[in-house]
């Protein structure tokens, strides 16, 4: 079941202004995150192959999500497959860490418990994402950054 | 301990109360004998579940969202259908009875698509049984491997879903001692905020799965009822309740509610009139 709760309240008000056309025009609020030239598609691994799915290098992110929200709230990693290994530091508040593009949710994880990380593989491309920790106090929102 | 529980209860919830709406149904309109398929889809169901769950659990280690959230929110379309076809067919049937005696129903009621009603048994048990099952099991793998986490995580999971299925059990034995036309009203009733949060879930899950865009929450109640509270847990269990709605959840939920209520509620009031008649 998709628990999601979105963004974080200091956005609520924002888009109680932008309301019901906004909405269903699919404009999420805030700052439509600007892909910076998705040049390069093939992101940096050394023997990478002409064919696509085949990604040797896998970079492992960690990142933790508290009732604050999201931990770091700012990210920034260089392009490629990545792995992000979520842990929960105790919350029964925030289960949730979610990272999206362009109004689009594009890779999730939920029912994060303490104990019992859980993991999602991207295909990151340069550009700047969102990072949502639903329900978190101050850090419910972040940003994530991908460079060259 | 109270979160796996409450995790485990909100996903069983809902499986656990349209299974009961099912076999209500078929108890109350005469059809004991298809309550074997129901049990038979059931079983399926779980063994769906929990072997797939186990496959995957020892491949890949868990489902990407990618592939689970649309899964989840086409299972959730499909059990709306079928729910909503209930409905109506319900409605209609409770204008026609007339209080007459149970066995007297309409045989288009009672020899109706069974098939139907238990593929969305069958449905509402897989929609969050993968999942659950993938959860049971990292907790038991986490149980066994370290010692910082206590064997009682697993069984506060388990005991979530033994909980959720004896609301389910005891909704159904509640609903099954109104007579015929009151439980026609009372299940409608009850089915039609079991598929408006069917319609609310579907669109999360489509959201998390990339396919809806996603959109500022234009309420925030989780400082009044968080989902991850007990109470916050039941209602989202049962009726899609959700602490922060975005918009296009909202206008699904009260876009399927509020014209389907007013349309069912037409019909139960001819009823009324013509109630006096019958216990």
């Amino acid at each position: 079941m998709g628990l999601p709760g979105r963004r974080a309240a200091t956005l609520t008000s924002a888009a109680l202004l932008l309301g019901v056309a906004a909405a269903l025009a699919g404009c999420s609020s805030g700052a439509g995150p600007t892909t910076v030239a998705p040049g390069g598609a093939s992101p940096a691994t050394g023997s990478a192959a002409s064919g696509q799915p085949s990604t040797p290098t896998v970079r492992q992110v960690n990142v933790t999500i508290s009732d604050a929200g999201c931990d770091p709230q700012t990210l920034s990693i260089p392009a490629g497959p990545t792995t992000f290994s979520v842990t929960n530091t105790g919350s029964s508040s925030v289960l949730e860490y979610e990272i999206e593009q362009n109004g689009r949710i594009i890779g999730e994880v939920e029912n994060v418990i303490p104990g019992i990380d859980r993991t999602f593989t991207l295909n990151l491309k340069p550009g700047a994402y969102i990072l949502n920790c639903p329900g978190g106090t101050t850090a419910a929102t972040g940003t994530l950054t991908v460079t060259e | 301990m109270l979160t796996v529980f409450l995790i485990l209860l909100r996903e069983g919830l809902e499986a656990a109360l349209v299974v009961g709406i099912v076999v209500g149904y078929l108890i109350k309109v005469g059809r004991r004998d298809a309550l074997r398929w129901v049990w038979i889809g059931i079983v399926a169901a779980l063994a769906t579940s929990l072997g797939l769950g186990i496959l995957v659990f020892i491949t890949i280690g868990d489902l990407p969202s990618a592939v689970q959230e649309p899964i989840e929110g086409i299972a959730a379309v499909f059990a709306v259908g079928v729910l909503t076809w209930m409905l109506f067919w319900m409605r209609r049937q409770g204008r026609a009875i007339k209080g007459e005696l149970e066995g007297q129903l309409d045989a288009a009621l009672r020899t109706g698509s069974t098939a139907a009603l238990v593929g969305l048994a069958f449905v509402a048990i897989v929609r969050e049984g993968l999942e659950t099952a993938l959860f049971l099991l990292a907790l038991f793998r986490s149980a066994a491997a370290t010692d910082q986490l206590s064997p009682a995580l697993p069984l506060a999971g388990l005991a979530g879903l033994g909980v959720a299925v004896l609301l389910g059990t005891a909704i159904v034995r509640g609903a099954i001692r109104l007579n015929l036309r009151r439980f026609f009203s009372v299940t409608g009733v009850v089915i039609l905020f079991v598929a408006a949060g069917l319609v609310a879930s579907a669109i999360g899950a489509f959201v998390d799965a990339g396919w809806l865009p996603t959109g500022a929450p234009v309420l925030n109640l989780s400082g009044v009822l968080p989902e991850t509270s007990p109470i916050g847990a039941l209602l989202a269990g049962m009726f899609g309740y959700r602490a922060q709605p975005t918009m296009l959840q909202l206008v699904g939920y009260f876009g399927y509610l509020v014209p389907v209520l007013a349309y069912f509620l037409a019909g139960d009031r001819l009823n009324f009139g013509r109630r006096t008649r019958f216990a």
